[in-house]
């Protein structure tokens, strides 16, 4: 691409990208081989016709769509450095286009368990994610805001080394879809991409903070344990518990789309405690390595079949609770459970709401 | 010159070699021309005409010419066959597409008769980059096991790193002892 105004008479091509290049900066492209090829107008004798399909305002459209503003677009005048950098930048790693990504991926059926193909639309543009049933589908079958839109690898529980598990918040409770594709660089090309368009949205909402840990986040912990209902009457039950960040959701199958429900952990400060064992009395469990979480509402009682198991869930609990809140935090949790099951396992925390108004209405956030 | 003055030389004196380097444009004969001679790695631009530097290697004096590669200049490497001990000559193993474009450059070239008694020792560049050749595929797509009365030898590189430029040199260096 011409750094600044191009000439009328161009001598130099890549043949790749499809745009003219001053002589200076065919050599710097030369460096990016896989990306850009260089050929030159007037000493190569195949035509270059391709040129006219592409052109450098295409190209310009292409790869210069999102520029901060105050990124230093350098002129053919300044010196290597600044022009080798802006080239990798744009050509090399696609830093100023916007994510948009199309393609086929398996997708766990939600009711029978079946992997169906299904397509996938990631748009940054729109701000979504969003996949299609039918081929000729117009309507989506679900379109996922990317603001709440988390992917982690679950090989094990996907039962494939390409498994991914991509979550996002429907009326704030949390929705599963499993997907994989047979080529791992497809499965991890999506990832990334999911994380690129994150981290645009991110960047606008949340300039010059540090996002990388933002982006995507594996899971605190994941396992069964035994639950029982809040009168702590009923029979436990086997559940496969997730620890997300500080909500805390449990599942009949591991592979359900919804949660049964979700805990919001909150912290010490709140009145939030985990401790070993179960409250005395406590009848209809089966594992014996019980756990007691206090919450401002009520208590949770949970069971692990091993010591080891109970463990690394108290130590997983832990650090959620001694990790102060954040403001953000407070706005985060569950609401009421979803229409889909009614879990009697939620608490609105209308204390620790109030408390965060009050804070910001005396202008602390 | 007497047989005690020439092993003379032989031991002490300079040894010189013209070495030709060829290939299709963007191979990296730039990069490892300099790679050579300054054993750095300098961010080139596309040649038209030549670039030529001596390099000094086990008491040889290489003096490289390396020839611009772009398809319309192609025709002006004639011009520096005459007296030409060695041919380097270049290949970007990474580009499938024009491997066979080198092929015909290379035959073509090897048909003149003023580079009879050359030897060639080719040069499997790029091996840095995921998706390379390795030296027996570029030997096969070049055809080099079909070259009869010539001797040859490949040698995988990488220009930037350095890799496998001083292991080329030595054979070409070897050719030299063996032909006077």
């Amino acid at each position: 691409m011409f750094l600044g105004q191009p000439p009328s008479d161009p001598e130099w091509a890549s043949y790749t990208l499809g745009v003219f290049v001053c002589l200076s900066c065919s050599g710097l492209h030369r460096n990016i081989v896989q990306i850009s090829k260089v050929k030159s107008v007037l000493l190569s004798s195949s035509p270059l016709q391709f040129m006219d399909s592409v052109g450098n305002n295409a190209a310009k459209a292409t790869f210069e769509q999102i520029v901060p503003a105050f990124y230093y677009c350098p002129t053919q005048k300044d010196c290597m450095l600044l022009r080798e950098q802006w080239i990798r930048a744009k050509y090399e790693r696609k830093e100023f286009q916007r994510v948009e990504r199309e393609g086929f991926l398996w997708k766990r059926g939600r009711d029978n368990g079946q992997y169906l193909s299904r397509n996938f639309i990631l748009s940054e543009r729109e701000g979504v994610l969003k996949y299609f049933n039918k081929h000729d589908a117009r309507e989506p079958k679900a379109i996922m805001k990317i603001n709440t839109v988390n992917a982690t690898f679950q090989p094990t529980k996907i039962g494939t080394s390409q498994g991914l598990q991509i979550t996002y918040l429907k009326d704030n409770s949390t929705r599963n879809i499993f997907v994989y594709h047979e080529d791992g660089k497809e499965m991890v090309d999506w990832f990334n991409a999911i994380r690129a368009a994150r981290f645009h949205y991110l960047q606008v909402a949340f300039p010059g903070a540090s996002l990388l840990p933002k982006l995507t986040r594996n899971y605190i912990k994941e396992g069964f344990m035994e639950k029982t209902g809040p009168k702590h009457t009923e029979g436990f039950k086997k559940r496969w518990f997730t620890m997300d960040d500080r909500r805390l959701m449990y599942f009949k199958d591991p592979l359900d789309a919804y949660a049964r429900g979700e805990v919001f952990i909150g912290c010490q400060e709140n009145s939030y405690t985990v401790l070993p064992g179960l409250p005395p009395n406590t009848q209809g469990y089966h594992w014996q390595f019980g756990i007691t979480i206090v919450t401002p509402d009520r208590k949770f009682l949970f069971a692990c079949e091993t010591d080891e198991d109970q463990k690394d869930w108290i130590a997983a609990f832990q650090t959620v609770i001694d990790r102060p809140m954040l403001p953000q935090e407070y706005a985060g949790k569950p609401k009421q459970p979803s229409s889909h099951y009614s879990a009697l396992f939620f608490s609105t925390h209308q204390s620790d709401i109030c408390r965060f108004h009050s804070l910001c209405s005396r202008g602390l956030f | 010159m007497g047989g005690f003055a020439s092993l003379f030389k032989g031991m002490f004196g300079k040894k010189e070699m013209r070495i030709l380097m060829v290939g299709l444009d963007a191979a990296g004969k730039t990069t490892i021309l300099y790679k050579l001679k300054l054993g750095e790695v300098v961010t080139t631009i596309p040649t038209i005409g030549f670039n030529v530097e001596t390099v000094s290697y086990k008491n040889i004096s290489f003096t490289v010419w390396d020839v611009g590669g772009q398809d319309k200049i192609r025709p002006l490497w004639r011009h520096y066959f005459q007296n030409t001990d060695g041919i380097i000559f270049v290949v970007d193993s990474n580009d499938r597409e024009r491997i066979g474009e080198a092929k015909d450059e290379l035959m073509r070239m090897l048909a003149e008769e003023e580079l009879n008694d050359a030897a060639l020792l080719v040069l499997a560049n790029k091996q840095d980059l995921p998706n390379a050749m390795n030296a027996a595929e570029v030997t096969e797509k070049l055809g080099l096991q079909t070259l009869r009365l010539r001797s040859w030898y490949i040698q995988a590189t990488c220009a930037t790193g350095g890799n496998g430029l001083y292991e080329g040199l030595d054979w070409l260096s070897a050719q030299l002892k063996k032909s006077k």
